[in-house]
Parts: structure tokens; sequence; C-alpha cells
């Protein structure tokens, strides 16, 4: 926008110069009008009266003409023979001036042109004489000169009369002329100033024009603005619409706990004239038997008067039956517990010495088949040895204490859960002794249950003619431990010792009669050999406490058979 | 050409190496902790010998002084039987004699024994000279073998002997025991009559 200013600027500029050159040519004129020779009263009248001339139109034509200056001068008239009418103004005319003589082939005469220069064209008049051409030629150059010291084309004849009126009087003429120079600087003075309001208006207008697009950029964005607030609006409605909803809502919710706790006031009022009639008994009696040993422990040391009650609760034999059949972990604690509970497990007296032999046996024996903690397996084998010399060592114990050992991770402890075991209800002494009484009693029972409760197994062994003693006894003398190295999960042998440390002898019975369940499936109509490799290999027994609890056996069946084995027994002897 | 069966077992002190060597001839595995045997392993091969082929029911017993009293089950039908013992230990071979003995008196007339003195790689700890042993064995009128069950020497011949002894001796029964076998019922009531038989020896 500036740059469009001072282009303005610079412009107007440049036309001031301009006319300040033609203030010089103008100064030129007056200083030279007194060096004419001709007089201005005999110009006046000669250039006023009509004289032909020819008229070279502008597509070169020639044409005969009138030419003249009308009365008060300011108008040439070029009338033509057509009786076309051409005017030129005088002030128009820049100068005029004579041209080189033309000659004409055809006609024996020169024509003298004369060359009127206006701003827009040029007038060319020629004559055949070559006085009357110069003649009017200079007349018009003095009139000229006169037109521009008049500085009004209206007003030229006047002033021409004047200069004629007083020639002899020259001082007036040069103080007119004086005053018209002043009046002519003052025309100049406001010209300057005209230029500058000029230039002034200029930069106004381009600082409107920048203010009015400044004007627009605003109204635009103001319009942008409007906008937002209409929608801020819009979304303040949505609000406050909201606002009233939820306040609604606050209002239900309000009124809703007043209902509540209204409610709850009269409950509590109810509940308390109920305490006040409430006689208050013992409430952890009912509460213990749900409990498992852990959180009994834990209870035990929160005051005297619950430890009290379950110092009586573990007094009774049949509570602790519940116990670890209810909660069976961690075992280490359920199982010492439960042993613990039948006998005094105090390892008392050193016991006898162990014969090297049996020492040896017992190393060589642990060494081969297991997998880790020899030693301390050695040491429980041979304490056992030690405590009870008439069990002594029978192979498959090894394998019995490295599972006990396992669960619970002392020797000593394992030693005495096992010194434990070997009475009844658990028999493995009897199980373990020379001659083994309670594994011939043991096959017997199961012999006599699984023709009654697996017919088709029993039918099939029979049909095979295999000893049941071949399959049952490893199971039995291991108590179910050799299932470990069959890639049996721990998870199912532990739980088959979880049955064994409750229900004592029995569990073994029904756990057998449980595997053979499972193995039925597998094994008829297959021969000896591949029955025993099935009964020797690796069988699925995810399904084995659900098979325990259907084979499961009661006491006083297996006391009948027990009785049936020593008749016979007796029978044979 | 008939197939025999015959039953055979294994006996022995504890730890001799009786599962081994069944194990190595019949499925030609050697294991050098064998867990020790409860009761009894059963394993079978079919031989075949010049006369022709005999199938072997190899009882493999417990070998725990205490198991002893059960082994009798399992060699009272027994055709042959392989007595064990370890070079490296005395009183194993000891108890060889005790086990001819017994199965002499309590066994088949026309059971075939076959003793093993067994871990023969391990030569270094011999405590029982080779002399001796056969001499021990040429009195009892008895095959003698020194096998290793870790290197497999003298398995195959042991039992490939064995086999052929049993067949010599069972010739007779072979037709007729044929033509039971294929009825399996008679077998069965044969074996019960025996088996009660055995066992009222045993206890007077």
């Amino acid at each position: 926008m500036d740059r469009d200013i001072t282009g303005a600027y610079t412009k107007s500029s440049t036309s001031g110069s301009i006319s300040s050159c033609s203030d010089l040519s103008i100064e030129e004129h007056i200083n030279s009008i007194s060096t004419d020779s001709i007089p201005l009263d005999q110009v006046i009248p000669y250039l006023t009266k009509h004289h032909s001339f020819i008229y070279f139109t502008s597509k070169g034509h020639k044409a005969h003409s009138m030419v003249y200056f009308t009365e008060s001068l300011n108008i040439l008239h070029i009338l033509t023979d057509k009786n076309k009418m051409k005017k030129v103004f005088t002030p128009d005319i820049l100068d005029i001036s004579a041209g080189i003589c033309i000659q004409v082939k055809r006609e024996s005469e020169n024509i003298y042109p004369i060359n009127i220069r206006t701003r827009n064209k040029v007038i060319v008049l020629g004559s055949k004489n070559l006085n009357d051409r110069d003649f009017w030629y200079s007349c018009a150059g003095i009139l000229l000169k006169y037109a521009k010291e008049c500085f009004s084309s209206v007003g030229l004849r006047r002033y021409c009369d004047c200069v004629v009126k007083n020639k002899e009087n020259e001082e007036e003429i040069i103080k007119m002329r004086e005053n018209q120079y002043i009046e002519w600087l003052k025309v100049r003075y406001y010209e300057r100033e005209v230029q500058s309001c000029e230039k002034e208006s200029i930069r106004c207008l381009m600082n409107e024009i920048i203010s009015t697009v400044e004007l627009n950029e605003y109204q635009q964005s103001l319009k942008h603005l409007e906008r937002k607030v209409l929608n801020l609006i819009g979304d303040k409605f949505l609000l406050k619409q909201s606002q009233g909803n939820l306040l609604k809502s606050l209002q239900q919710k309000e009124t809703e706990i007043q209902t509540l706790t209204d409610s709850f006031a009269s409950v509590r009022n109810h509940l308390i004239t109920l305490s006040t009639q409430f006689i208050p008994s013992n409430p952890w009696k009912s509460i213990i038997p749900f409990l498992s040993f852990v959180d009994l422990m834990i209870l035990k040391g929160v005051n005297k008067k619950i430890r009290k009650i379950i110092f009586f609760y573990l007094r009774n034999k049949s509570n602790w039956r519940k116990i670890v059949s209810c909660t069976l972990y961690p075992r280490k604690i359920s199982w010492r517990l439960y042993v613990n509970n039948f006998y005094d497990t105090e390892i008392a007296a050193m016991g006898q010495e162990v014969l090297p032999g049996v020492i040896e046996e017992i190393k060589q024996d642990v060494i081969r088949g297991l997998p880790d903690q020899f030693e301390e397996v050695e040491e429980i084998l041979i304490g056992v040895c030690a405590l009870f010399p008439n069990v002594g060592y029978c192979q498959g114990m090894q394998q019995v204490a490295h599972f006990l050992l396992g669960a619970f991770r002392d020797s000593n402890e394992v030693l005495g859960a096992l010194l434990n075991l070997l009475r009844p209800p658990f028999y493995l002494g009897d199980l373990w002794k020379t001659g083994f009484t309670r594994l011939k009693l043991g096959i017997f029972q199961l012999k006599c249950l699984l023709k009654l409760k697996l017919p088709f197994m029993a039918k099939h062994l029979k049909f095979i003619d295999i000893r049941l003693d071949v399959i049952v006894t490893p199971w039995l003398l291991t108590v179910f431990t050799c299932f470990i190295a069959k890639q049996v999960p721990l998870k199912i042998v532990h739980s088959i010792w979880d049955l064994f440390f409750v229900y004592g002898w029995p569990a073994l019975i029904s756990a057998s009669l449980a595997l053979f369940s499972i193995y039925q499936e597998h094994v008829l109509g297959l021969d000896l050999e591949d029955t025993l490799r099935v009964f020797s290999g690796y069988v699925n027994c995810n399904y084995l406490l659900k098979e325990i609890k259907k084979y499961e056996v009661s006491q006083n069946y297996l006391d009948e058979l027990e009785k049936a084995f020593c008749l016979k027994e007796d029978a044979y002897a | 050409m008939a197939t025999m069966e015959c039953k055979i077992v294994t006996l022995g002190e504890g730890r001799v190496g009786k599962t081994s060597l069944a194990l190595k001839y019949v499925k030609n595995e050697f294991h050098k902790d064998e867990i020790s045997t409860v009761n009894a392993n059963y394993l079978t091969k079919l031989v075949q010998i010049p006369q022709g082929s005999v199938q072997l029911n190899i009882w493999d017993t417990a070998g725990q002084e205490r198991f002893r009293a059960i082994a009798s089950n399992y060699y009272r039908q027994a055709k042959g039987a392989l007595i064990v013992y370890d070079i490296t230990d005395r009183k194993s071979f000891d108890k060889v004699v005790s086990w001819i003995k017994e199965l002499k008196s309590q066994a088949e007339k026309n059971i075939v024994i076959v003793v093993a003195g067994n871990k023969c790689d391990m030569e270094k700890e011999r405590q029982i000279n080779r002399p001796e042993a056969l001499e021990f064995c040429r009195k009892m009128q008895i095959r003698h073998f020194d096998t290793s069950a870790k290197s497999g020497n003298g398995v195959e011949e042991m039992f490939m002997e064995l086999a052929s002894q049993i067949f010599e001796a069972n010739k007779g029964e072979l037709g007729q025991s044929g033509r039971n076998s294929r009825r399996g019922k008679i077998t069965v009531e044969k074996t019960k009559h025996r088996e009660n038989s055995g066992k009222k020896g045993g206890c007077c």
C-alpha cells in the first residue's frame, strides 16, 4: 500500500517538474515580445481578414480553403471548399512554423507550407505566394506570443486591444505584466497546494482502503466468533438441561437415601430391641468345626477364651479326623498332627544295633533307583531297623521313605511318622515283616472284593492264569509310591496318602480296587504278557479319586474277610 | 516246527543283577542303577535253537531274603531256573548253594538249572575264583557261565544253552502240551491242581 502511495507521489512530482519546464519557456516569451518588428495594431486586422490557402487533408489531398481568426481572436477557422469548418483554438496551438517549399510536377507553381502544431495533430496549410505566407506566418507567430502572455483564450482580444492602446505607456504594461506574473505565481502556489492536497487525499484514500480491508477481516472474524458464541450458547443450554436432569435425579436419590436411612433406623431399632431380648451364647463352638487347621492355630492366639475352646475341641479324636479330612493342606502339618494324635512320636530309645549287612543292603538299595536325598533316606531306614528290629528293612521301604521325605523335608519327622505308620490302623509293620502276613491278607481281601466288585477283571485275571500278587505286591509294599516312577502326578499319590492317613488300611484296599477299575478297560482281552506290560506302564489316574469313592470298603467287611483268611491259614497249617 | 512255551525264573541274592541280565537279553537295555525289584517282573522272548523254537517266559524275582517266601510261587511250575551270583560278592555265591538245594527239593524234578557269575566286567574286584565256581558246578552237574549285563558278555550263550537244555528235557511233552495249549481250560485246571499240591508240600 505504501509503495502505491509513493508511486502516486513520484508521479505527481514528475508532473510538477514538467510544469516548471513550461514555466521557463513562458518567461522567455515574455522577454522576447519587445523585439517584434510588426506592430500589433497591424497584425490583428490582417489576421481577422479571410485569406485563401491550400489545406492539406490527413490523407494528403489538397483543398482550397479560407483561413481566418474570429473577432475575439481565440479560434482559427479553416473553411474548406466543401463547406467543412475546422476549428482550432488558439491556446491549443503550440507553435507555427514555415515548411520547406513543395514542388508539384503538374503545376508550375511552388507551394509554400505552414505547419500548425497543436497538442493532437499537425495541420498543414499551403500558399502559392511566398510573401503572403511569410507575412501571415510571422503575424500568427506574434499573436501566439501574446496569447501565451495572456493565459486566457477568452480575454485575448481585449488584451491585444489594451496592448495597442497603451503602446506609448510601456510602464503600465510592464506593471500589468508584473501583476499578471504575481497572479500566475499565486496560481502556481495554489496548484502546488492542490497537488499536496491530492497526495494527502491519496494517502488518506489508501489508508481508508487498508482500513476497509482490515474492517472486512475483522467483520469476518467477528462473524466467526459470533457463530462460536452461538454454538457455546447452545452447549450452555444443553448443559443447563442436563444439569436440571441431574438435579432432579439428585433429588430423587436424596429422597431414596432418606427412605433408606429411615428404614435403616427402624431396622436398627428392631435389632436393638431384639438384642436386648437375646441371651448371648458362645458362637465359636459352632464355627470351629468349619475351620481349617491353620485357621484354628491362628485363632488360638487371639484370646484365652478361644484358646480354651479350641483346646477342648482338639481333645476329641473324631474332631481330628474332621480337620484332617476337610483341610489336607499343608500336608506336612496335617499328616504330622494326624499321625501324632494316635501315638506319642518321641523316639524314646536308641534302639538296637543294626547289623552291618543290613546297613550295606540299605545303602546299595538307596543308591540304585532313587533320584536324590540318599543320605537322609538311608538315615531313616537305619532308624526304622534300629527301633523295630522285628520289621527290619524291606525293599520298597526306601521309596516310601523318600516320598515322605518329600512331604516332611526332615528325616527325624519322617522317622517319627513312619514309626506310627508301622502300627495299626496303618499296619505297615505287618506289611513289611518277614512272611508278609498283611500283604497276603491284603491280596486275599482284594481277591474276594475283585470277584464281587469287578467280576470281569477277576475273570480276565483268572483266564490268563496270573496270580494277583504279581500285580498288587508292588502297589502295597511301596504304598503306591511306585507310581511316582511311572510318571503319575505326585498330586494323586499325595491324595491316596491323604486317604491312607485318615482311614488307614481300608484306604489302600479301595485305592487298589479303583486302580483295577481304571486298568480294566485297557487290559480286558489281552494275553498275559500284554496285560503285565499294561499294569507296569503309565496309566491316567486323573479320575482315581472319584473311583476310590466308588470303591469305598467298610472296615467291618474287611474284618470279616480277615477272619476268613485266618481260618484258611489255620486250615493250611 | 512246534514252539515250546516254558517258564524260567531268575533267582539269587539281591543286587547281583537278575533284572539287568533279563533286560539285557530280552530288550538289550542296561541301566546302571536298576531299581530294586519288588516281588517279580515278567519278560518273554522267542528263541530259535537248532532243534526248534522256544518261547522263554522269564519271571524275574526279587532278591531280598524276605521275598524268598513268595519266590516259591514263581518257581513252582518253572522248567528252567537261572541262579545268579555276583563275582565281587562272596555272600551271593554262598546263596547259590541254598537256592540249588531248595529248587531240587521244591521244584519240578526235570527243572534245568544254570548258574551265572555276573558282573565279570569287574574282574579286578573278583572275590570268587573261576576254578572254584567251575568245580562247584561240575559237582552239581550244572552249567556255569561268566556273564556281564553291562557289556553283554555270555548273556546270549547262557540263555541259548538254557533254552536248548529245556527243549531236550521236555521233548516228550512237546506234543502233549501243544495239544493242551490249544484248549486253555485244561491247562488252567492242570496248573491249579499242581499249585495245590505244591502248597501242601511246602507247608509240611
